[in-house]
């Protein structure tokens, strides 16, 4: 019993011991000489390459990889440093990407920013960002992952974009403005049914004269079409991914309503896949978004990649709108490390995510080589302009400048 | 099967989980070892450990209502989000610490539990299935849409950093979340083994083996069978619980119906009715599911015509969870416990085959 027991005793302590030594502050890495310069910069993404928005992340993952190989063989890398990617499917499953996370951030040299694609990844990431000062950027629009820290978006909130829409139909046709939202039920198509987005539509002049909801895997929305119908809307707008404007059109092509109303959408996911998926039933969409087209062969950016889509030999159905947003990732990466660096007088060592997220906060009207235009400010981590495209010959053309997101605060209050 | 010249000379002897030092000194060990790995493991593998801890609670609490009371349920995933959603409203509203919002949420999600529980005196087997599911359905609809205000709707929930309630030490790391899982999840496995060798343990097991003759015996069935849904579902909200800390931001999509059939997986693989079956089937099912994320690349690596949607990696997960239930059911249906059993059996016979 006493053997027992002496035995009991020293497990108890040890037991208690142990979790104190694994939780007492470990020293942090040894801080490398000033001029030490990397071999290496990683870039970091997180995505949903093979879970339910492989359509979207699948494209991005390959343009990725398409824009680190832009950045090392024309740019000569990040301050003359080769560039690697890092890429890690969670397969639309949060706890593995927050495995990937974990495992990023172990990595020696740890990527200097990371990429999410899931709205929900990004958010049960954002705290743990701004513990470990490691600066990301997001496709994922709705104002939750952005409560300023070290999360930054690359595209217009659901909402702004869909605001700017508002005002490019009062201004170009007033006498058509009911509107009828048919939309996902999720937390991205529900991103503009709320009454702030309700406020903003009655102050401009926009009628909303339906809201109806569709599921992320239905393949058919007549029943929702036939209730829209009855109240005589000019137009439907979404806020779906790829297949979801090809559900609707598809609907709207068996009820014969291509003509007798449009459809618009907000444009992360109403972009390039879209006429794949639907062909020709697409012409005449209208989207709102914050990035070029691939139509815009004139523009520098949508040279490069279409460049690196033909020699990487990428599928057809890899030329989305996906690319623009990995590009302008990778870009953005690119000007803020060389940034940190410029205002760090060259000194490596003090290129650390803090430093790089500065940067992020100064980047004035950044172009990304004509794709798109940001300004954020130590207020705004997210875009305020989009442009409008009209959907013609199954390409994206722009049919509106730069317009301004409205300034009114659409952010419902639980969100503030 | 008892090690060679180990005798129970009194009721407490027989009812010990540990008969002898040296299993004492292993179980101590064992802990010891459990307790040491984030001295020299990494954050990715202690972030598994913690998946694992979580997931073991969850299965735990459906071990005990399926392999014990021979109740099925298809809704543990709906009934974790419960637990999840009462910890984050708790912790954000009214900044509760963990050692408040733990129990609460098992209060709660045992009480939910028990409500789609209850059919289960009038129906069972594959009907009882059809009613738990509808908890996969209806407990996500009313997260999204009764007070889209208090639990975020459609959008993520956030949740604070797990606090003590003593100063501001908060558990927001991974090795001091794994101080909490760990030991909850060793507490629990000790609750679950304990609660088979008790009278309500008994009472399941026949209730599982024959309702009626149980019934005629004077175990109430109506009793019974709630609690096991009750005990079921609170193991689950502790799960929950956890997850809402280890995840920090909450959304209906993390509890879906397809969690609530792995969690049956891994119970099948373990071994209904076993609780080391559980520790095994867990650390098996969420293992080769690591395991494939990691190999799926290397494949398509090699051959890129597997790449994509469609790719290796997508398919192998879903595939090889599929395959491996599949075989356990048709080749060892009693599970990875029963095959720990036959080799302890072996090599304690050694070198006898009888």
């Amino acid at each position: 019993m006493k053997i027992a027991a002496k035995i009991l005793f020293v497990g108890l302590v040890t037991l208690f011991l142990i979790p104190a030594l694994a939780c007492a502050p470990k020293a942090g890495p040894p801080t490398p000489p000033a001029a030490l310069k990397p071999e290496v910069i990683r870039v970091g993404m997180i995505g949903d390459m093979t879970g339910p928005y492989a359509s979207i992340v699948g494209p991005m993952h390959v343009a990725f990889l398409d824009a680190c190989q832009y950045v090392n063989e024309q740019t000569g890398g990040i301050a003359g440093v080769r560039v690697e990617a890092v890429a890690r499917d969670s397969a639309g499953k949060v706890d593995s990407a927050l495995a990937h996370y974990m495992e990023l951030k172990a990595m020696k040299p740890r990527p200097v920013t990371l990429s999410f694609y899931v709205s929900g990844e990004a958010e049960a990431c954002h705290d743990r960002l701004v513990e470990d000062k490691w600066p990301a950027m997001t496709v994922a629009s709705l104002a939750s992952v952005y409560p300023r820290g070290y999360t930054f978006g690359v595209y217009a909130l659901y909402r702004d974009a869909t605001g700017a829409w508002m005002n490019w139909v009062m201004q170009n046709s007033p006498a058509k403005n009911k509107v009828a939202f048919l939309t996902w039920d999720t937390a991205y198509g529900r991103d503009i049914i709320n009454d702030e987005m309700r406020a903003y539509a009655k102050k401009v002049g926009i009628n909303i004269v339906s809201e109806e909801l569709f599921g992320i895997r239905d393949t058919d929305v007549s029943t929702q079409l036939t209730r829209i119908m009855k109240l005589n809307p000019d137009w439907i707008y979404t806020c779906t991914a790829a297949h979801g404007p090809g559900v609707i059109l598809k609907s709207m092509a068996g009820m014969g309503l291509i003509g007798k109303v449009k459809l618009a959408g907000e444009g992360v996911g109403f972009a390039e896949a879209v006429p794949v998926i639907v062909g020709d039933l697409a012409n005449g969409c209208v989207v709102s978004r914050s990035f070029a087209s691939l139509a815009e062969t004139d523009v520098e950016g949508i040279k490069w990649i279409n460049y690196y889509f033909n020699l990487n030999r990428r599928r057809p159905t890899d030329a989305t709108g996906a690319a623009q947003c990995a590009f302008m990732n990778v870009l953005l990466t690119k000007a803020t490390v060389e940034g940190a660096l410029a205002a760090a007088g060259g000194d490596w060592s003090k290129v650390d995510g803090a430093a790089i997220k500065a940067q992020f906060e100064k980047l004035q009207n950044f172009t990304a080589l004509g794709l798109t235009d940001i300004t954020y400010t130590p207020e705004r981590y997210h875009p305020n302009k989009v442009r409008i495209f009209e959907i013609k010959d199954k390409k994206h053309v722009p049919v509106s400048g730069w317009l301004p997101c409205p300034t009114d605060d659409t952010t419902p209050m639980r969100l503030r | 099967m008892r090690p060679y010249g180990t005798y129970d000379e009194t009721y407490a002897q027989d009812m010990a989980v540990c008969r002898t030092r040296l299993q004492w000194c292993i179980l101590i060990g064992w802990l010891v070892l459990l307790l040491s790995l984030p001295l020299f493991l990494g954050e990715w593998m202690i972030n598994f450990m913690n998946f694992i801890g979580i997931s073991v609670i969850a299965a735990l609490g459906l071990n005990i209502l399926t392999g014990y009371a021979g109740q099925i349920s298809l809704g543990q995933a709906a009934f974790i989000g419960v637990g999840a959603y009462t910890t984050g409203m708790l912790a954000r509203y009214l900044l509760f610490p963990m050692w408040i919002t733990l129990p609460c949420a098992a209060l709660a999600a045992g009480l939910v539990g028990l409500i789609f529980g209850l059919p289960s005196l009038r129906i069972k087997g594959f009907y009882l299935a059809m009613a738990t599911l509808a908890a996969q359905f209806i407990i996500p609809w009313l997260i999204i849409n009764i007070r889209p205000d208090i639990t975020g709707g459609a959008h993520s929930f956030r949740v604070p950093a797990a606090t003590v309630g003593i100063g501001d030490i908060s558990l927001a790391t991974e090795t001091s979340l794994f101080y909490l899982i760990i030991p909850l999840a060793a507490l629990m496995t000790f609750f679950a083994k304990n609660l088979q060798r008790s009278r309500v343990g008994r009472a399941f097991i026949a209730i599982r083996d024959n309702d009626l003759a149980a019934e005629v015996m004077g175990i109430n069935l109506f009793s019974y069978k709630s609690l096991a849904f009750f005990i079921c579902s609170a193991f689950a909200g502790v799960a929950g619980c956890l997850w809402a800390y280890w995840m920090r931001a909450i959304a209906v999509d993390q509890f879906s119906l397809m969690e609530s059939i792995w969690y049956v997986g891994i119970i099948i693989v373990g071994g209904l009715g076993s609780t080391s079956g559980v520790i095994m089937g867990t650390v098996f099912i969420r293992g080769l599911d690591r395991l494939v994320k990691i190999i799926g690349p290397s494949i398509e690596g090699a051959v890129p015509q597997l790449t994509g949607p469609w790719g290796a990696t997508a398919a192998l997960g879903p595939m090889v969870f599929g395959l491996v239930v599949l075989l356990f059911i048709i080749l060892e249906p009693r599970g990875l416990s029963h095959r720990w059993e036959i080799f302890k059996a072996s090599y304690r016979l050694w070198p006898f085959s009888y």
